[in-house]
């Protein structure tokens, strides 16, 4: 041991902790036997015994040596430890990531040694005795097997250093001794160990960063709200927000680091109950097989099925009639093209669905030669292009046609009920059914059903990648014939949550799979294999996520993959079991989970913490974990350990809208554009997804079809055939869930009528996933660089007078007026000071607030520094009309104080001060009428007695609008001007004239005039018609019942609602068509004037009242 | 085995008057002519050892003493062990604000609370405003601790948080100092029932 060594040795150390032996030792690497080619047995001592060829050549090679050191700390009482360090080969300095293991010298510590070839001795130290000086070498192995230790593995090493090895195991003799001594006093000691702590924690790796997709739970949720509660003078858990921050920090980075583009993959998904029945339609309209006429919700469903019915003998039909008229732009499949192909069409949006994937890779030489050099990699149009064999035609397909008809690049189907009888419940193994489902699928994809074995000939088709079934929940999964090999590790899971909560009449199966892009390569773009794809730069400046695209050039080898999960569910079924099926999701989302553990090798994989186990991993651990060893058996995961996840199926939720509300508003042509607008506000499923009881993790798309449940072939149904029995409901949904790596577009989301099979319509969606690619391996090397850059951050948690050190340039900051319109932005600028890393996130008063009040938005309200890093907190008011409501009877001064807790260091306060403006917006009907004036000249309120009639903004706006040369013809028709609103709502304020002199020929302002007094109506903090009235409201059959309601408003609300009303009607019999306006009127004001925020309330009762008063 | 014992300590009083640098002095023993007025709190650390070889680490919130930031400093004694209450001897205005703060503390905070005077800048006597017979008094009469210190020069500074030390009461078991302990596997901030998904080694270092 050179003394240069020793002394780097001891600079790793903490102060106070001293070194008290050091043992040149070596570990012995797997490997396989030179002769045989066999794998060798883990290095244990019992095995090296044997062979002591192994030790000697393992002796040979320095990257197998290690230093074992005995570590004593001596803060009033001595405790000792064993670390082993990888020894770095000369000049190099050895840093932390060295030590590769920690063992405290307490408890079970155990050295045993053994002497290599010669006689056998085998020696605890509990025995007491030492071993004779030998020559040749010894092994030692290293045994911690308490509970508590860090690693259970015991370490075996060889050394030659006997005398050495001899002075060692007396020094933790001696040190385990004085450990297991029975402490002295009762007193509560607070350290044990504790001073070993900054040694293991910073070995801590981080959470496989690229392998496991972080949950999309968490993924969704801001940073900050990720972190511990903490507040003024409460620090939380500052150690682990620093991993949080840390890890967060890290994984964006380095992925945008390693980044090579962005790919693309096409997913058509479906959902369907069938009700126990057999595929007798064609379905190749549902799974997208032919040009769609995407089934739009305008007008009158028809019931007629116009499909073709499904023949049986499927292999011969095989769709051919579509083929012909479909081939120039489904028959896509060999794509290359130009690397840096200039056609914008690539980034336009209409490109959404392109169905292959393009590995866009800016700069790298080695894949643009390659897509250069293929034979096909001419200038075509990059959707259109196709294989040699196909028509010329192909290339001249317009864009648009391509994008609409072009063939998913993944299908997945969900299906229910897929068998009613009792023996499926029972015995749930059954495949007949899902084969006759499978015939029909390839059947609709122009497909024989045997096509998945004659591979060859299945060019441009799918096969199937993988199903689940439980009792009648079934989900299938298949892939283009080309894109197979992107797929795997794909894994099923199950669970049942019917009868008794476990049975599968109710329940969920999913799928997950990992996608890897494929890597160009010259050798492997042939035309054969048509999913190496190309390359365009411009592709890239289209994505909008964290991960933002760099253009510094990083080679693809082996692109990171992206997770897919797919889950399938039915839940509880009737209109009241809303809370039963919210509890199905909850347990579906904790039941349903995958088993990582039998995926092998390259898998999924995370490394050990002391990856040193078995005594000799020739490659030193990492921090970043990834690919390597497979997970232990048993590891599993669930659905949101993923990038992206779709949920689809029966989801059986309802619409709370009264059983006559939802087919009149369906059926009655008065509804026309807002029906389903004002159904889906009643949808149980949007409910709960606002009220985070369901689904609050994901998404859904803009519900533009027809409930799709339950239809009745019988006699009783209405006009629409829905059964009259039940209610119609959006119960078959498809939604997502993704991270900021995961891009998802949703491109059609639609039922499909035109079925008949089952009670329920089949549901479709298209989405386009666009995934950073980004080269795995560089994304690994820049992970482990970054958390050695942040080393320094967790540093501080030890040390709190540390040098953690962030300067908060400005201590307060004035926003001047801010109003309910404009929002007022200010920066603070942030800067980290001090020589290491640091994070800082902005903390509450108190347990009770939040970090800034409600008129205020503070971004970011946390993040990392880089040394001399700046950030600058943006701070933005922001105020609605809620919180107007409340600012408007306030103290106009506004002020508050940021708490900036700097992660193991300083809070700092910004004070924040503001002058609100106060506006007749948010302001009750009560105050408006009491005000003695405009709202901004301030003064006493009336007293209640000198009240005026009705508010003079609500009048004036009114006033204005009713002066004669006012064309009202685009009013409540165009979109209003934002500027002229905002002049006439300071007007309004401030009590000044309007500027705008009334002008036949003028729209615009008449339309923001409109506008504003809709906006103004629907600001007041209680609605016009009181909520308690409401359902009275509803309840009045005539004019005059309408009439005699108003006895019940207060005086100033009769006002407003005959002068409102008197207005509308004016406007409404002026206009050409006054029946369609008034419709139109009756739509935007009623939700307005009779605001329902409980939703309890019969939307077309609450019309039906706004329209005695206004109709023609 | 010796004994450890942790305490949150808060240091009070008016701006200026030495809060910031009677805790870098205690702290690292180190002084400075020009400190920046603190603006938020500063969390630091230090421990000292008595006779008897027991030592005692004190949690230290250095708070800001501008009149703007006074409704925040609850925040920060709540809980707290001891607080030391700073004014400077040369200026009467800050024992005024001094016995302000002693009164809150004596309302507000924890009953057991410990509680030092600290007349602060002993170093300036030729300036005094304050006279020792004065404070030390009123200290009697409260029943506080009483010292003057010079953050300057060093004197009185251990010494005052070793008596301190001594005061607190080392027989039972403290009481927590700080609500969300600041160490690994503390308390997070979700939870989602994640089940033991592939992250070896997270349990690490209980050691
Ligand atoms: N002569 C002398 N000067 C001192 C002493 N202690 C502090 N000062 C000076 O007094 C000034 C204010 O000291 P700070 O420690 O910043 O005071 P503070 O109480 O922390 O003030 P705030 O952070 O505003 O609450 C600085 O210029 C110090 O150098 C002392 O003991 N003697
Ligand atoms: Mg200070």
């Amino acid at each position: 041991m050179s003394a240069v060594e020793t002394s780097a040795f001891r600079a790793l150390l903490r102060p106070g902790d001293t070194v008290k032996v050091l043992l040149d030792a070596f570990a012995i690497p797997p490997g396989t036997d030179p002769t045989t080619g066999a794998p060798l047995p883990p290095a244990d001592a019992v095995a090296l015994l044997a062979d002591a060829e192994r030790v000697r050549r393992a002796s040979e090679d320095a990257r197998n040596r290690r230093l074992v050191a005995v570590v004593v700390h001596n803060e009033g009482s001595e405790e000792g430890s064993v670390f082993v360090f990888r020894a770095r080969s000369t000049g190099k300095q050895l840093e932390q990531s060295d030590i590769l293991r920690v063992f405290p010298v307490f408890g079970n510590l155990n050295i045993s040694m053994a002497q290599i070839r010669r006689t056998t001795l085998m020696d605890s130290l509990r025995s007491g005795s030492l071993p004779q000086a030998a020559p040749g070498f010894l092994s030692l192995t290293i045994t911690q097997d308490d509970a508590a230790s860090i690693s259970q593995t015991p370490l075996t090493l060889c050394t030659q250093q006997v005398e050495t090895l001899r002075v060692l195991l007396t020094e933790c003799k001696r040190l385990k001794e004085l450990a297991d001594a029975p402490p002295i006093s009762t007193a509560p000691v607070l350290t044990t160990f504790s001073w070993l702590s900054p040694y293991t924690a910073r070995r801590a790796p981080l959470p496989p960063l690229f392998s496991i997709p972080e949950d999309l739970r968490i993924a969704r949720t801001p940073l900050h709200g990720r972190l511990s509660a903490a507040f003024a003078g409460q620090p939380g858990d500052d150690a682990g927000d620093v991993v949080r921050i840390r890890d967060e920090w890290i994984r964006v980075k380095a992925r945008d680091e390693a980044g090579t583009g962005a790919t693309r993959l096409s997913i058509r998904i479906g959902t369907f109950n069938v009700n126990g029945n057999l595929p007798s339609q064609d379905l190749s309209l549902w799974l997208g097989a032919q040009p769609l006429q995407p089934y739009q919700s305008q007008g009158i469903v028809t019931m007629a099925p116009a499909l073709p019915p499904l023949l049986t003998d499927l292999g011969k039909i095989a769709r051919s009639d579509f083929e012909e008229v479909m081939t120039p732009a489904t028959a896509m499949t060999d794509n290359f093209q130009s690397p840096v192909s200039p056609d914008p069409s690539v980034i336009s949006p209409l490109a959404g669905s392109t169905s292959i994937l393009s590995l866009v890779s800016p700069t790298s030489p080695e894949s643009s030669s390659s897509t250069v050099s293929s034979a096909s990699a001419t200038a075509t149009s990059p959707q259109s292009s196709v294989p040699s064999s196909a028509t010329s035609t192909s290339s001249t397909a317009t864009l648009t046609t391509a994008s609409s008809s072009e063939k998913p690049d993944l299908i997945v189907l969900g299906f229910q009920e897929l068998d009613l009888s009792t023996e499926a419940l029972l015995y749930a193994n059954s495949t007949a059914r899902e084969e006759a489902w499978m015939e029909a699928i390839y059947a609709a994809l122009g497909q024989s059903k045997d096509s998945e074995k004659e591979k060859g000939k299945n060019k441009g088709g799918y096969v199937k990648l993988a199903s689940k079934q439980l009792v009648g929940m079934l989900i299938i999964a298949l892939v283009k014939t080309e894109l197979r090999a992107c797929f795997d590790q794909v894994q099923t899971a199950a669970a049942g949550t019917g009868i008794m909560g476990l049975m599968g009449n109710k329940g969920g199966t999913a799928l997950r799979m990992r996608f890897t892009p494929p890597v160009a390569s010259p050798s492997r773009s042939s035309s054969r294999n048509p999913s190496i794809l190309s390359i365009s730069s411009a592709q890239t400046t289209s994505t909008t996520a964290t991960g933002a695209q760099s253009s510094k050039s990083v080679k693809l080898r082996k692109p990171g993959s992206t997770i897919l999960t797919f889950v399938n569910s039915h839940l509880a079924a009737f209109d009241e079991m809303v809370d039963r099926r919210n509890a199905d999701y909850a347990e579906l989302t904790k039941r349903l989970r995958f088993e990582l553990g039998t995926l092998g090798g390259e898998s999924a994989g995370s490394e050990l913490l002391f990856g040193d186990g078995e005594g000799a991993d020739a490659v030193p651990p990492t921090p970043t974990a990834s690919a390597g060893a497979p997970m232990p058996a048993g590891t599993t995961c669930g659905v949101f350990e993923s990038d992206v996840t779709f949920w689809l199926g029966d989801l059986n939720y309802r619409i709370d809208a009264p059983d006559g509300d939802v087919r009149t508003i369906l059926a009655s042509d008065e509804w026309e554009d807002g029906r389903l607008e004002t159904l889906v506000i009643y949808d149980q499923l949007k409910a709960a997804i606002r009220a985070n009881k369901a689904f609050g993790t994901f998404q859904e798309g803009t519900l533009a079809h027809h409930p799709t449940y339950r239809f009745n072939a019988g006699l009783l149904k209405d006009e629409l055939g829905y059964d009259l029995k039940r209610r119609p409901a959006w119960t078959d949904r498809v939604l997502w869930a993704s991270n900021n790596f995961t891009r998802v577009q949703q491109t059609s989301y639609t039922g499909h009528p035109q079925y008949s099979i089952s009670d329920h319509k089949p549901v479709s969606s298209d989405f386009t996933l666009n995934m950073d690619v980004f080269d795995l391996p560089t994304a690994e090397k820049s992970a482990d660089r970054l958390y050695r850059q942040l080393r320094g951050l967790e540093d501080a948690h030890e040390d709190h007078n540390a040098h953690v050190s962030l300067k908060v340039l400005e201590s307060s900051v004035d926003l001047g007026k801010i109003g309910h319109t404009k929002s007022v932005t200010k920066q603070v600028t942030v800067k980290n000071i001090g020589r290491i890393p640091c994070a800082y996130r902005l903390v509450p008063i108190d347990g009770e607030s939040a970090p800034h009040p409600d008129w205020l938005k503070v971004e970011p309200m946390a993040a990392l520094l880089l040394p001399d890093e700046i950030v600058q907190l943006t701070l933005t008011t922001t105020i609605d009309n809620n919180c107007a409501a409340r600012l408007n009877t306030q103290n106009k001064e506004l002020n508050c104080t940021l708490i900036l807790h700097t992660i193991m260091g300083k809070d700092h306060f910004v004070a924040v001060t503001a002058e609100y403006v106060p506006t007749c917006f948010g302001t009750s009907l009560s105050r408006l009428t009491r005000l003695p004036g405009p709202i901004r000249t301030g003064g006493d309120l009336l007293s209640e007695e000198r009240a005026i009639n009705a508010p003079r903004e609500i009048m004036r706006l009114i006033n204005w609008m009713m002066s004669s040369s006012v064309r009202m013809d685009k009013v409540f028709v165009e979109r209003a001007d934002e500027d002229i609103i905002d002049t006439i709502r300071e007007c309004l304020d401030t009590g000044v004239d309007f500027p705008f002199t009334p002008d036949e020929k003028e729209d615009k302002v008449p339309v923001a005039f409109g506008e504003t007094l809709l906006r103004l109506l629907n600001s007041l903090p209680e609605p016009l018609v009181r909520a308690d009235l409401q359902p009275q409201c509803v309840l009045q059959t005539s004019r005059d019942e309408a009439f005699e309601m108003l006895d019940a408003f207060e005086p100033a609300a009769v006002n407003v609602w005959i002068s409102v009303t008197a207005f509308l009607h004016f406007v409404c019999q002026s206009s050409a068509e006054p029946e369609a306006k008034t419709l139109a009127v009756a739509r935007l004001f009623a939700p307005v004037l009779l605001r329902d925020d409980a939703r309890e309330v019969s939307p077309v009762g609450r019309r039906n009242f706004l329209l005695a008063f206004i109709r023609p | 085995m010796s004994k450890q014992f942790q305490f949150k300590l808060v240091l009070l009083g008016e701006s200026a008057v030495g809060k910031s640098s009677l805790v870098l002095r205690f702290v690292k023993d180190q002084f400075d002519d020009y400190r920046e007025s603190t603006i938020g709190a500063a969390f630091l650390t230090q421990t000292v050892t008595l006779e008897d070889q027991t030592t005692v680490k004190f949690e230290i919130w250095d708070t800001a003493g501008q009149e703007r930031y006074k409704s925040l400093a609850p925040m920060y004694y709540r809980n707290a062990n001891c607080a030391v209450v700073l004014y400077d001897i040369t200026s009467s205005a800050t024992l005024e604000k001094a016995r302000n703060w002693i009164r809150e503390l004596q309302r507000q905070a924890d009953p057991s609370i410990v509680i030092a005077l600290c007349g602060n800048k002993s170093d300036l006597a030729a300036r005094r405003q304050v006279s020792e017979e004065e404070a030390k008094k009123y200290a009697e009469e409260e029943g506080l601790m009483w010292a003057e210190t010079s953050a300057k020069t060093g004197d009185g500074v251990n010494e005052i948080f070793t008596a301190i030390a001594k005061k607190l009461p080392l027989t039972a078991p403290p009481p927590s100092a700080r609500a969300g302990a600041s160490r690994p596997g503390g308390r997070t901030g979700v939870d989602l029932n994640k089940q033991t998904t592939a992250q070896p080694g997270q349990e690490a270092c209980n050691c």
